[in-house]
């Protein structure tokens, strides 16, 4: 299979999941979104074996992951920031849900810098970053 | 900064971004930015790059103001 009819069939699985999960919320069935999620991941990997030549060269991996390297630069401290506020502008008992919503987000922080040290002592250690 | 002289040597080997880049696997819009200075290929693709043209790698690529 070409690179390209792959892209083409990728997309058009990806419009008809999303249109599977719109079902899915507006049915209330939970049960449509993880088999349409599922599909689409079995199909895609599927695929991915199939495919003649590459999908994507060094230039597009390298604007892939600085696009990712942004994406988690705004993410973090704006998810720090918004569970400060929620935190913060709480009380006790008014609006004590959203205290709650920003510890949870409190924790995604945290979860976040965790995944980033734990991945970049992986990447340094296979780079040869060790002392061994 | 690293230029390069991949047009010329396109030309004299009379090989199109297209092909050039099929042969080395990348795509040509790489190749396209790579010429225009835009994009330093990795160590491995510039060698490849160089292979193609059957010539030493620095004289596809090399630092500017060291031409």
């Amino acid at each position: 299979m070409q690179p390209n009819t792959y892209k083409k069939i990728k997309l058009g699985l990806f419009v008809l999941v999303v249109t599977l999960i719109f079902i899915a919320v507006f049915t209330s069935n939970a049960f449509i979104a993880f088999f349409a999620v599922g599909l689409y991941m079995g199909i895609i990997s599927l695929l991915r074996t199939r495919v003649e030549g590459f999908l994507a060269d060094e230039r597009q991996i390298i604007s892939s992951e600085k696009a990712a390297q942004v994406s988690f630069q705004i993410l973090l401290p704006l998810l720090l920031l918004t569970s400060i506020a929620l935190i913060a502008s709480a009380g006790d008992h008014e609006f004590f849900y959203l205290k709650g919503l920003g510890i949870v987000f409190s924790y995604v922080t945290c979860l976040g810098l965790v995944i980033y040290r734990l991945a970049y002592w992986y990447f340094d250690r296979k780079t040869g970053g060790s002392n061994d | 900064m690293i230029e390069n002289n991949m047009k010329v040597l396109r030309a004299k080997n009379n090989i199109t971004q297209e092909e050039l880049a099929q042969k080395v696997g990348a795509t040509r819009q790489t190749i396209l930015a790579i010429e225009k200075n835009k994009y330093a290929p990795s160590l491995k693709l510039a060698l490849e790059i160089a292979k193609v043209f059957e010539t030493p790698i620095n004289e596809v690529f090399f630092l500017k103001n060291e031409k």
